[in-house]
């Protein structure tokens, strides 16, 4: 499998004023495999957002390259489609108009573009809420159309940083299982962050444990757990196993947060 | 005070006075929101724009419309486009400033999401920065009417035929106190119908603001 994403001894620093340097992320290297799903998980700070951020071209590395199939990531990078945790969905257009947003910049004419949505908007069990404004929506529905929005542009990877965070426990388990049909189906490359042993466990390839700050690839966990995957592999005998190798890294890098935190109150 | 408003209403003067202060009105404010707006969300996005007529705003914004009243009589004459001008300098600088408001009040991660679309920079001006500030924009333009309204009359008090202002003078200059009152309430009540108009276009053209108005 070719490499489609890269981080080149990434080291992102930034100066606060009256204060010393901070540094997110210091020599950080990884490779995500084209059409694997990859998770980052890692302690508060550990760089995890800002390394999402570095890879859709928000900002630029300090030291170090980020790329995309080979080419650096100097600016904002459509090609690297993001989900937020917030949503971030037009308050102003309707379902099938955040959906269209994309289609419509990348000047699709009207009837191609209801076309497209349509499809998306199905694909994420939304069909009939084409014409309601997100307000009108829940929590999982907002997530669910920020979905749909960024795969009508056929991203070439998607970049999704604690996206179902902010929902219930129910609907996460539900969002997840659609996100695993809709990645076996499409094979996107995913690059997902979660603070969720669990989450990481049921949706990834590979889990990449950040350590804490300044971030580095602490450990690389295989997911030997079978696919196509459910929900359900959590009552699996192996999922334990593969749980407290995790927890016994991401432990580590947790203590050590607190303890940087402690230091700087204290200090 | 009613006999003089019943002789004003069935000469149909009242009513003339009405449309003659409304259109000076809407006019002068209405060319003020279509500089102001556009040049606002400009301002609000891109700070080269910001930093060159930023000095101007702060010049013109203290000086009130009557300040205006003796060189827009100069360049235009004591016609109808002198009373639309004063209009125009008295509310364009208000609208200018909301909208500049508005538009820093918008959410950053909503830009961000479109730039991660692929919208441009015009793009994210005219589809994202001017939507997401319409609600605080309108705000801002309801306000600015009611001191578009106060510009007419007082420009009409000064020089004019005709309008709520000039009746109200003009009653002043004949004692008339009776006639002033019927001139001050027909403007409450023009403004009045005017603010309900502008609820009901919002309501229309707003119509995700819904779930805040209720």
């Amino acid at each position: 499998m070719t490499n489609i994403l890269r981080a080149d001894h990434v080291t992102k620093a930034y100066q606060v004023r009256g204060a010393p340097e901070m540094i997110a992320v210091r020599d950080l290297s990884l490779d995500v495999a084209e059409g694997e799903f990859v998770c980052l998980i890692g302690a508060s700070g550990c760089g995890k957002s800002t390394l999402l951020n570095m890879f859709a071209g928000f900002i630029q590395p300090t030291q170090g390259t980020v790329s995309l199939r080979g080419e650096p990531i100097t600016r904002i990078e459509p090609r690297c489609g993001m989900v937020f945790q917030s949503y971030a969905l037009f308050p102003w257009k309707t379902v099938r108009g955040n959906v269209e947003f994309g289609l419509e910049l990348k000047g699709i004419p009207s009837s191609e573009r209801r076309r497209t949505a349509a499809r998306f908007i199905e694909m994420v069990q939304l069909k009939g809420f084409e014409d309601r404004y997100p307000y009108e929506l829940s929590g999982g529905m907002q997530q669910r159309v920020c979905l749909a929005r960024i795969l009508a542009v056929d991203p070439m990877v998607l970049l999704m940083d604690e996206p179902f965070a902010a929902l219930d426990a129910m609907t996460r388990q539900v969002l997840q299982e659609e996100l695993l049909q809709i990645q076996e189906r499409s094979r996107k490359t995913i690059v997902f962050i979660t603070h969720n042993i669990d989450e990481a466990l049921i949706l990834a390839d590979r889990i990449v444990i950040l350590s804490a700050r300044p971030g580095r690839v602490k450990a690389i966990v295989p997911n030997t757990l079978p696919r196509p995957r459910h929900v359900s592999i959590q009552l699996s005998p192996d999922y334990a196993a593969l749980k407290a190798k995790i927890w016994e890294h991401v432990e580590e890098e947790v203590q050590r947060h607190v303890e940087a935190d402690r230091l700087m109150a204290a200090g | 005070m009613l006999e003089a408003g019943r002789d004003l209403v069935s000469t149909g003067e009242l009513w003339q006075a009405v449309l003659a202060s409304s259109q000076r009105v809407f006019l002068g404010f209405f060319l003020a929101a279509l500089v102001s707006v556009p040049l606002g969300v400009l301002m609000g996005v891109w700070w080269p724009a910001k930093a060159a007529i930023d000095p101007f705003v702060s010049l013109l914004r203290p000086l009130p419309s009557i300040t205006w009243i003796p060189l827009t009589i100069l360049w235009l004459g004591i016609g109808e486009s002198q009373k639309t001008a004063i209009v125009f300098m008295g509310s364009w600088i208000y609208i200018l400033i909301y909208t500049l408001e508005s538009t820093k009040r918008v959410d950053p991660l909503l830009i961000r999401a479109a730039r991660n679309l692929g919208a441009s920079d015009f793009a994210i001006m005219r589809k994202v920065v001017l939507m997401a500030a319409l609600p605080g924009i309108i705000s801002g333009l309801k306000v600015t009417l009611a001191i578009s309204w106060s510009c007419v009359i007082t420009a009409e008090m000064i020089a004019a035929q005709t309008g709520l202002g000039a009746i109200i003078w003009r009653a002043k200059d004949g004692g008339d106190l009776a006639l002033v009152l019927v001139g001050m309430i027909g403007i409450s009540v023009t403004v009045l119908i005017a603010d309900r108009i502008v609820d009901r276009l919002e309501r229309i053209f707003l119509p995700w603001e819904r779930a805040r108005r209720g």
